[in-house]
């Protein structure tokens, strides 16, 4: 397992979080939603690959292929 | 190292972007209080002294300085060339250069183009409300400018830091 990837992942949801914050704090609720949106897809993006492999690995294990 | 030197130039670009946006709040309220106090002087000028105008127009233009003196320079320029142009021509003429050089918003263009229609075509107690009703809407102006520049200018600052830093995490 990659550790830099975990620490990746984190890094997006502390970026998230600021401009979650930030972007409310300027009264700009409809924005700081997007924003969270787009940090989850951005996550979403890196961990995608992870679970292809995982899928890839389960199916070479019970010869699925 | 080269990857480190990249992130940090991706994140001082994108930081200093956010700045200087953050930056334009700040200016757009100090340029509105500038032309507060030139039209402050312009009273004076007119009420007391009983100054022609391309002089006392030029007169605020050195007072001022900045970029609000921009439309007191170029009226008093252009009234000064007696190229036949009315005051309010002239004063016309300065707020699409100060537009031109930074950007009004349709309230403040609407606010100067009105005062100066009736700069120098009428009495001197009439110029002294017409200056004073501008003021007025300046002030609320700048007030609103002000509480813009309270709400947006640290959330551009931190916008673009925090942009720069998730550009650099998606590419590293």
């Amino acid at each position: 397992m990659n550790i830099e990837l975990i620490f990746q992942i984190a890094g997006i949801g502390i970026i998230t979080s600021i401009f979650h914050t930030v972007l409310k704090q300027a009264g700009k609720e409809e924005y700081s939603v997007i924003a969270t949106l787009a940090g989850v897809s951005l996550a979403l993006i890196v961990v995608i690959r992870l679970i292809a492999e995982l899928l890839t690995s389960v199916k070479d294990v019970f010869f699925l292929h | 190292m080269l990857r480190l030197l990249g992130a940090c130039c991706i994140i001082a670009g994108c930081g200093i972007l956010g700045f200087s946006k953050g930056e334009q709040f700040r200016q757009r309220a100090e340029m509105l209080r500038c032309l507060q106090n030139g039209l402050n002087m312009l009273e004076a000028d007119i009420s007391y002294g009983s100054t022609p105008l391309p002089l006392a127009l030029a007169r605020v233009a050195e007072k001022v300085g900045g970029i609000t003196q921009v439309p007191f320079a170029q009226a008093a320029r252009l009234l000064k060339e007696n190229n036949g142009l009315t005051a309010a021509e002239a004063w016309e003429e300065g707020v699409n250069k100060l537009d031109a050089e930074f950007t009004l918003t349709t309230e403040e263009k609407s606010i100067l183009i009105l005062f100066g229609q009736g700069l120098g075509c009428s009495a001197r107690e009439e110029q002294i409300k017409n200056i004073t009703l501008a003021r007025e809407q300046l002030r609320m102006a700048e007030l609103a400018a002000e509480e813009a520049r309270n709400k947006n200018q640290r959330m551009w600052q931190v916008m673009g830091l925090c942009t720069g830093g998730a550009i650099v995490l998606m590419l590293i």
